[in-house]
């Protein structure tokens, strides 16, 4: 039985808001500039 | 003399000047732990005999995990600083360390969730571990709603008061699967004890965490720089 859609979930979701919230911190840093 | 240059380091804009210059490197060589070490983990890294394939979800939830504790360690400790001394740098690194700290807990969370489906048959459980890092989840959204509620300098202090009472929470969620009988399983990274991971996947789990731990300080570095501009 093939886990990998359970890992790719995991390591998607676990990137996907990683790499949002820096594109967030980075936006309102810029803005501040 | 030490004391005047001691308060000149840890004054913003010094740190704010360090951060600047340290931000490119810190960037590129997160991206590069976290690369190396998602395509060992995923890849490389031979597959669990009863787990198979599924344990590989360790690589982005045990990190998140230690984060958590991590974060909420630094943020208490920045906030007593602040109670202690009113040292203003170490207001602005709690402030900065709840959201980055609430992100790590959700993705536990919901890493851990997704790993709970395939190997305990459940989405969720009222598990000692898993509803003492559900709390620690409400403390930072406590912390930040308490912050941004009241007025600038009560919202500090008041939410520094939280953030330090908090860290009570810290030492349970740890030993959490020691004190009761939990679904969750034991530590596997202790400092007092041999890990219990074979080193060919420990290796790429202790460079996940490196990773995180550079995600943390990049957040941390831009965020001292925006707020060393906005005052």
């Amino acid at each position: 039985m093939g886990y990998g859609a359970y890992v790719f979930s995991a390591v998607g979701i676990t990137l996907g808001c990683l790499c949002a919230y820096l594109v967030y911190v980075w936006y309102q840093f810029k803005k501040s500039l | 003399m030490i004391k005047q240059q001691l308060a000149q380091f840890i004054s913003l804009p010094y740190m704010a000047r360090l951060c600047a210059r340290i931000t490119p490197y810190l960037f590129f060589v997160m991206l590069s732990v976290i690369a190396i070490g998602l395509a060992w983990g995923l890849y490389f890294a031979p597959s669990d005999y009863q787990q198979g394939d599924a344990f590989r979800i360790i690589y982005v939830h045990v990190p998140s995990a230690f984060l958590s504790l991590m974060v909420y360690s630094c943020m208490a400790i920045s906030a007593a600083l602040f109670l202690i001394w009113r040292i203003k740098i170490a207001d602005e690194i709690a402030r900065a360390s709840a959201p980055v700290g609430a992100l790590f807990t959700f993705l536990a969370l919901v890493t851990g969730s997704i790993w709970g489906k395939p190997m305990w048959g459940t989405w969720w459980i009222w598990d000692a571990r898993l509803t003492s890092e559900l709390i620690l989840l409400f403390l930072f959204f406590g912390y930040m709603a308490l912050r941004d509620a009241l007025p600038q300098k009560i919202g500090a202090l008041a939410s520094s008061y939280l953030a330090v009472i908090g860290m009570i929470n810290i030492p349970i969620i740890h030993f959490s699967v020691i004190w009761w009988n939990t679904l969750h399983q034991g530590p596997t990274l202790s400092r007092l004890s041999l890990p219990t991971m074979d080193s060919r996947m420990l290796y790429p789990l202790l460079l996940m965490i490196l990773g995180f731990m550079l995600y943390y300080l990049l957040i941390l570095c831009l965020q001292l720089q925006t707020a060393m501009r906005r005052s």
